[in-house]
């Protein structure tokens, strides 16, 4: 019999950008493993960290096992990974998971390293993962470092971890892990809440949903109790269709190049499954025979390669400047309004964003922006390296829409199957650098 | 998935294999070498600059710099003279200006952790500031009449110095915070990734004001055997000592964007500078070939930093 863990009532925040939580109610169970769901913006983030105690309600309440509690307790309770936190590679995983954290290790001032070791040992041994004690932390990829931390965490005694989109950009073994890791976690009393923006394999695995809109809880949900389209209604709002079947291809084929027994052609959205790297050979293999060129887009060059504080148009400029031949002190007026024209319409921007700051743009329209500027460029083969990891499915399909009519040959990378099966004309799957299949 | 153990920092213990190198092919070649009088020379030579590496260490494994430690071994050395000159006894004036000296770090280690302000621009405002304070407290004039310090104290230990006495002791403390401590891991988990170690429970605001605190206790401890060993407060008695200092840390491999630094090639570093130094004063090398030299040497064991691109 679960026991009431973390309760918030009527929780209100208001951030930089305004009101992010609004009147937000929560509930978790001791050991119960809660996801968390809503669109971009909806205070997942946010009221995962009131309940860490890393912000204070500006109102409302929050009990800890069935207690009032103040941030400074919650502090002490809870701990929020998120994707980017990593563990601190100059030191050791002992020294990471031990020597560091909240509340104080030990009120001693000095390490007792064997001490220390062994209580790692035991600790990485109960979650199958005491062959990453000696490891070096650089060389853990990013999922391996989340599950380390949250082993850290409850190491030094948290009963609350709440998962920031971890799942992003994972393969299937590494969500597999973190799902077993989770389920671990609240066999031993430790209350797990998963926070993501898409309807994955891992939440369905929760004993509870919350769907969170506009900074309040929409709806809660049970294991059994809900399917992908009541979902979808929840987190938007309003009954939709969901997409069905594939994406109509526009144009007729030319053979353009051949790799590895399998034809390119322009005009055509072929998607990859890669779960291990083997995409960075094919590139590889594909610039060293000169195919053309490539232009590789990654869900980070949607903020990378720009310059947050410099207007759009500023930024589009540096880039034509790069096309007619190096930076130019001064750009002449007929140039600018002429690209502020071309570009509004190509991106379907207004004139008023184009001289607004880039940071000012949401993702979609980073992304119709990215297009542009590498379109500038004049490409003959985009790959699409993972473009939607951390991006809410309402997104995901308008990327995928803007995808799909490009010109050229388009890849479209993803380690998620179930997305690639919904567009484009076959499924190319890579395993070690080699094709293994080719499904249409 | 394979898992890497880890590396052997060779860059770190590259000074020490350059002094050895060095030592075993002066020890043969260059006379004087094979008398251990030179060698407690070289340690009593080092142990003024090595002191105050020790100090910089902390800071630089924050991934800060303080630019400001010559400027404050000239002012701690005036303020200890000064009160010594009144009559404020040894004690009391050692006391007092090692008190200063952590007070002054600690304001420093405020203005960089709490205020953000980058930590070049505080250190450099410092050293200006403090420069001119020293001319102010000194009347413009080294203090000259310290009739209470014991000069040239044959204190020794095994025929070593009190400096190097004091340079090892405080290299044994140095080193035993930054691997036995909690405090020491903090130090180096600020100058990681601060945002990590902050999520991570670690005060990062706090670390950095120790860390500042202890590079000027370094100094200020400095100042103190130094004058107590010359007799009298120079004025610019740290003036060249920034960047030999600089120059130490940069032979010991220490990150200068932080996260990595370690007392043992420090101390090595330290040696080895002073030992060239040495080398060169018995072959009569005259000093702008010195610095020519050394300049090659420290090029040399940089390149040990280069990085694969």
């Amino acid at each position: 019999m679960r026991h009431e863990h973390l309760r918030a009532e009527d929780i209100i925040w208001t951030g930089e950008e305004g009101k992010r939580l609004n009147h937000m109610d929560f509930l978790a169970d001791a050991g119960e493993a809660v996801g968390l769901i809503g669109l971009t913006g909806a205070g997942k983030t946010a009221i995962a960290e009131v309940l860490c105690g890393e912000k204070a309600a500006a109102s409302g309440q929050i009990w800890l096992n069935t207690e009032r509690a103040a941030a400074e307790q919650l502090a002490g309770n809870g701990v929020l990974i998120q994707r980017g936190s990593t563990l601190l590679e100059n030191l050791s995983i002992p020294d990471n998971l031990f020597s560091l954290g909240r509340p104080a290790p030990t009120s001693s001032v000095w390490i007792q390293e064997n001490k220390q070791r062994r209580q790692c040992k035991t600790l990485l041994a109960q979650f199958g993962m005491e062959e990453y004690l000696d490891a070096s932390v650089p060389q853990l990829p990013p999922s391996v470092q989340h599950r380390l931390l949250m082993v850290g965490a409850v190491g030094r005694g948290k009963k609350f971890l709440a998962l920031d989109h971890l799942s992003d950009g994972c393969t299937l073994q590494e969500q597999t892990l973190l799902v077993n890791c989770i389920r671990q976690l609240c066999g031993q009393g430790i209350t797990v809440l998963y926070i993501t923006g898409q309807i994955d394999s891992i939440l369905q695995q929760m004993d509870r949903i919350t769907v969170m809109r506009d900074g309040r809880r929409v709806k809660e949900l049970f294991r059994g109790e809900y399917a992908k389209a009541t979902l979808y209604t929840y987190v938007y709002g309003y009954h939709m269709d969901l997409p069905v079947g594939g994406v109509e291809v526009r144009r007729a084929g030319i053979p353009a190049f051949a790799l590895d027994g399998c034809d390119f052609r322009t005009n055509e959205l072929v998607t990859i499954h890669d779960e291990d790297g083997s995409t960075e050979a094919l590139v590889a293999r594909m610039e060293a025979l000169s195919v053309g060129r490539i232009s590789v887009l990654s869900a980070d060059s949607l903020s990378d390669c720009w310059i947050p504080f410099m207007s759009v148009l500023d930024n589009i400029l540096l880039t034509v400047s790069r096309r007619i031949g190096g930076p130019t002190c001064h750009v002449r007026g007929s140039v600018r309004r002429v690209l502020l024209k071309e570009c509004a319409a190509e991106t379907g921007l207004t004139d008023e964003q184009m001289l607004a700051p880039f940071a000012r743009l949401t993702r979609i329209e980073r992304f119709r922006l990215l297009l542009y500027r590498v379109r500038l460029l004049r490409p003959d083969i985009y790959l699409f390296n993972r473009i939607t990891a951390g991006v809410d499915f309402c997104d995901r399909e308008s990327i995928t829409q803007i995808v799909s009519r490009l010109p050229g040959i388009v890849l479209y990378l993803s380690s998620d199957y179930a997305e690639l099966e919904t567009f484009g004309t076959r499924i190319l799957s890579l395993t070690e650098g080699r094709l293994q299949r080719n499904k249409q | 998935m394979k898992i890497t153990l880890k590396r052997f920092e060779y860059r770190e213990y590259a000074p020490v294999a350059i002094l050895a190198l060095l030592l075993g092919v002066a020890y043969f070649t260059v006379a004087g070498f094979d008398r251990p009088q030179i060698y407690l020379n070289i340690l009593k030579n080092a142990s003024y600059s090595g002191m105050m590496a020790l100090g910089l260490l902390f800071v630089l494994i924050c991934g800060d710099i303080d630019l400001s430690i010559g400027a404050q071994m000239s002012f701690y050395g005036v303020l200890f003279g000064l009160i010594v000159s009144k009559g404020g006894g040894i004690p009391l004036a050692a006391a007092a200006t090692l008190a200063a000296a952590a007070a002054l770090g600690a304001a420093q280690g405020v203005l960089v952790g709490r205020y953000r302000i980058n930590s070049m621009i505080a250190t450099i405002a410092t050293s200006v500031t403090l420069s001119g304070l020293t001319y102010i407290l000194a009347g413009g004039q080294p203090i000259f009449d310290l009739p209470t310090l014991p000069v040239r104290a044959p204190v020794r230990l095994l025929g070593i110095s009190l400096p190097a006495l004091i340079w090892i002791l405080v290299a044994v403390l140095a080193a035993l915070v930054l691997r036995q401590t909690y405090w020491g891991k903090f130090f180096y988990a600020v100058g990681c990734n601060v945002t990590a170690a902050e999520r991570a429970g670690v005060p990062a605001e706090r670390t950095k004001m120790v860390a500042f605190s202890l590079c000027s206790l370094c100094c200020g401890i400095c100042a103190v055997v130094y004058i107590s060993q010359l007799g009298f407060s120079p004025l610019e008695a740290g003036q060249e000592s920034t960047n030999s200092v600089l120059t130490i840390a940069a032979l010991s491999g220490v990150s200068f964007s932080g996260g990595r630094g370690r007392v043992i090639p420090i101390l090595c570093a330290t040696l080895l500078m002073s030992a060239l130094t040495s080398v060169f004063i018995v072959l009569r090398v005259p000093t702008y070939y010195q610095n020519c030299i050394k300049g090659v040497i420290i090029f040399a064991a940089l390149i040990t930093k280069i990085e694969k691109r």
